[in-house]
C-alpha cells in the first residue's frame, strides 16, 4: 500500500509534553482522510523505513526546545550515519536508510512543537497544546486537496 | 609488569559497559572482565509496590525486550494468586512471546552483528554499521526490516503498542487477537519465512569464511542451561528447566523454576552491577554455564516444528555447536525459523480469539516465581508479597547475568588469541566487540546513548599508571 502522507508522531506520552507527537498523530489518524497514515510511537526505530519507503510525503513530529515558543517546520535531508543501537533515532537518518535499502526517497518535514514540561506525567502545557493546534494545522496543509486531492472534510484545520 | 587494557564503552550492544583485560609480567591475558557500570535498581525500589503493577514497571527494564519482563512477571503474579489461567491466555502470551523472541532476535542478527560478518571484522569501524550493511547487501538489510517489522506487529496488535505493552496481567491477558490482526498477521508470516530462510542459508554459506572466529569467539566448555518442554521439546514459555554438559550430557532435569535458588547461586563482584550466576553444586565460578539459543538448541531433542527441526538436524552435525558462542548467531537464526513456525501454528487455533482469557483472584500466596525464556535466555522473577499484595521482597535473574561468566571467558580468549604483545592490534578491540555481541548482552536499554559510541581503550599498569590510550 502506497500513502501519500504518512505521520510519525514520537515521544514519551508520560513526560506530558513530550507527548506532544503521539498526540498529533493519533489526532491526524481520527481524519480518516485517504491515503493519509498516522502512526503513533515512542521511539524512531528501523523498522517504520518500511512504511516511509512507500509514502510520498513524510511529516515527522516531535516535542523540542521552547527557545522561539513557536512551532518550526524544517525540510529534512537524507543524512548516513549509523544508527546507534538498532531501536532509536534521527529521522534524517531514517530518510537515508529508506534511501539506501528500498531505493525512494520521501518529502519529508520536522515539525517541532515547543514543549517547556518534559516532567512525568500526562497532559500538555498550555504553550504544547497550542503548539500541538498549530501543527495539525501544518499538517492539514500538507495533506490539503491541493497537494493530495483530499476532499474538505477530511481537512479539520484550514491552513 | 603486570597490566590492565580497558575497552570503554562497547558498542552496538544494548546498554553500556566496559572490558577489561588483565596482562600478567609476562605480557600475555591472565583474565578478562566485562563491568556494567550503570545500576538501574529495579529490585529495591519496587518493593513496597503492589505486585500487580510489577508487569508495567519491569517491563521499563528495557525497551527491546519488555514483552519478557512482562511474561515472567504475570507468571510470578498468577502463582501469588494461585490460579491456573484460561488456555487461551496462555496460547496469547505463547504468541506475544514468539513475536518477542523474533524481533529481539532480528534486531541483534541483521541489525547489531551482521555489520562484522558481512563487512568483515576487519573493515573500518566507521562503516561497520547498519548503513555498511545496507550499502553491501540492502536486502539482508531489508530483511532484518521485515523480521523485526513481523514480530512488532504481533506485539503492538496484542499489546496496543510494540514498546512496553501493557497487555500480560496476573491471572492472563486483557484481550484476545481480533480476526482482522489474525489475518493480517497471517498474510505477513510467509514473507517472515522466507526471509529467514534466506539469512539462514547466508549465514551458513559464511561459515567456512569465519573458522578463526568460531574456534576463538567464547569456544570452551561450560553447562547449558534452559527450559524444555515435557518430551524435551524447544520451549520458551513453560515446562522445567533442564541443565546439560559440553558432551551433551544431562546434568539435571526437570528442576522446578520456582526453585531456582537451589541450584543457582548468585555472586556479586565488586567492579560491576551485573550479577554472576553460576551453578550451585559446582561452585563459584566453576559452576559457569550458558543461557540463550545456544543453550536452548542444545538442551532440546527437538525443536517441535519442520523447518526449524531440519535446521537443528544439520546445525548438530557441527563439532563445536555446544562450544563456539559464535554459534549463538547460527542459533538465533534457527530460533527465528521456529517462531515464525509456531506463530503461524498458534494463529490457526481458535483459541486465541476466545474471550475466557483471565483468571481473577487476591493474594493467595506470598511467594511466586515466573520464569520464561527471553530472547537472550532464561528470566526469573521472585517475589514475595505481604497479605495485602505489596512486594516486600524482588529478585530478578535476568539471562545477560547468568551469562556474565561465559562472556569474561569468551574476552580472555579472544584476547589470548590476538594479543601477541604489550600493543594493542586492532583486530583485537573488533572482535572483544564482536565476541561480547555474539551473546547480545542487554544491560538495560532504557538508557540511550546518540550517536556512534566511540570505542576507548587504555592500558593501565600494574601501579595504576596510563601507559596507552587509543581513541576511535
Amino acid at each position: 500500500m502506497t500513502y501519500r502522507l504518512l505521520v510519525i508522531g514520537y515521544g514519551n506520552e508520560l513526560r506530558h509534553d513530550d507527548a506532544v507527537g503521539p498526540l498529533a498523530a493519533r489526532a491526524v489518524s481520527d481524519w480518516q482522510a485517504p491515503g493519509v497514515k498516522a502512526l503513533a510511537v515512542q521511539q524512531l526505530t528501523p523498522e517504520l523505513v518500511d512504511v516511509m519507503a512507500h509514502a510520498d510525503t513524510v511529516v515527522f513530529v516531535d516535542a523540542g526546545h521552547v527557545a522561539n515558543e513557536t512551532v518550526c517546520s524544517r525540510l529534512l535531508k537524507p543524512i548516513h550515519r549509523p544508527l546507534p543501537l538498532g531501536h532509536l533515532g534521527d529521522p534524517c537518518e531514517l530518510l537515508a536508510l529508506a534511501e539506501m535499502i528500498y531505493h525512494r526517497r520521501p518529502e519529508a518535514w520536522l515539525i517541532t512543537v515547543p514543549a517547556p514540561n518534559l516532567e512525568f506525567g500526562e497532559g500538555l502545557s498550555v504553550m504544547a497544546e497550542r503548539g500541538l493546534a498549530a501543527a495539525l494545522e501544518r499538517i492539514s496543509f500538507l495533506a490539503g486537496p491541493r497537494r493530495v486531492g483530499l476532499p474538505d472534510q477530511a481537512r479539520p484545520f484550514t491552513a | 609488569m603486570a597490566e590492565r587494557i580497558v575497552i570503554d564503552p562497547v558498542s552496538r550492544i544494548e546498554g553500556h559497559a566496559k572490558i577489561s583485560i588483565f596482562l600478567d609480567e609476562a605480557g600475555k591475558v591472565s583474565d578478562a572482565r566485562f563491568h556494567v557500570a550503570e545500576f538501574r535498581g529495579f529490585e529495591r525500589f519496587c518493593v513496597g509496590r503492589p505486585f500487580t503493577e510489577m508487569a508495567g514497571i519491569t517491563s521499563r527494564v528495557c525497551g527491546i525486550c519488555p514483552v519478557s519482563h512482562l511474561i515472567a512477571s504475570v507468571k510470578a503474579g498468577d502463582q501469588i494468586m494461585a490460579v491456573e489461567i484460561p488456555p487461551a491466555a496462555e496460547k496469547l502470551r505463547r504468541l506475544l512471546n514468539l513475536a518477542q523472541i523474533v524481533q529481539s532476535h532480528a534486531l541483534s542478527f541483521f541489525h547489531l552483528s551482521s555489520p562484522d560478518r558481512v563487512l568483515g571484522f576487519d573493515s573500518p569501524a566507521e562503516s561497520r554499521h547498519i548503513f555498511g550493511l545496507a550499502s553491501v547487501n540492502p536486502e539482508l538489510a531489508r530483511g532484518g526490516i521485515r523480521l523485526r517489522a513481523f514480530g512488532q506487529k504481533i506485539i503492538a496488535a496484542l499489546g496496543g503498542q510494540r514498546i512496553h505493552p501493557a497487555w500480560t496481567a496476573p491471572g492472563g491477558v486483557r484481550s484476545p487477537l481480533t480476526t482482522d490482526e489474525r489475518d493480517e498477521i497471517r498474510g505477513l508470516a510467509p514473507q517472515a519465512l522466507a526471509t529467514t530462510q534466506l539469512a539462514l542459508t547466508l549465514f551458513k554459506g559464511m561459515l567456512d569464511k569465519y573458522r578463526e572466529e568460531a574456534a576463538t569467539f567464547g569456544n570452551f566448555r561450560s553447562l547449558l542451561l534452559g527450559l524444555v518442554a515435557d518430551e524435551g521439546t524447544w520451549e520458551h514459555y513453560g515446562g522445567r528447566i533442564r541443565i546439560v554438559d559440553a558432551d551433551g550430557n544431562i546434568v539435571a532435569d526437570r528442576l522446578d523454576p520456582a526453585r531456582y535458588q537451589d541450584y543457582i547461586g548468585e555472586a556479586v563482584e565488586n567492579d560491576s552491577y551485573l550479577k554472576s550466576p553460576y551453578y550451585l553444586p559446582l561452585g563459584y565460578p566453576d559452576g559457569v554455564y550458558r543461557v540463550g539459543p545456544l543453550a536452548r538448541l542444545n538442551i532440546c531433542r527437538h525443536m517441535g516444528t519442520p523447518l526449524a527441526d531440519r535446521e537443528l538436524a544439520e546445525f548438530r552435525q557441527r563439532s563445536d555447536a555446544r562450544q563456539s558462542s559464535f554459534l549463538y548467531h547460527h542459533a538465533r537464526l534457527i530460533e527465528i525459523l521456529c517462531g515464525v513456525e509456531s506463530i503461524a501454528l498458534l494463529l490457526d487455533d481458535p483459541d486465541i480469539l476466545s474471550e475466557q482469557h483471565r483468571a481473577r483472584a487476591g493474594v493467595n500466596r506470598r511467594e511466586g516465581v515466573g520464569c520464561s525464556e527471553a530472547p537472550r535466555g532464561t528470566l526469573f522473577h521472585h517475589y514475595q508479597v505481604d497479605q495485602h499484595g505489596l512486594l516486600t521482597k524482588v529478585n530478578l535473574v535476568i539471562a545477560t547475568g547468568q551469562n556474565n561468566l561465559a562472556m569474561n571467558r569468551t574476552v580472555a580468549q579472544i584476547a589470548r588469541h590476538y594479543i601477541k604483545g604489550r600493543t594493542i592490534p586492532e583486530p583485537l578491540l573488533n572482535r572483544v566487540e564482536a565476541g561480547i555481541r555474539a551473546f547480545d548482552p542487554c544491560l538495560s536499554c532504557s538508557t540511550h546513548a546518540f550517536g556512534a559510541m566511540p570505542l576507548h581503550l587504555t592500558l593501565i599498569g600494574a601501579d595504576g599508571m596510563l601507559l596507552d590510550e587509543v581513541r576511535r
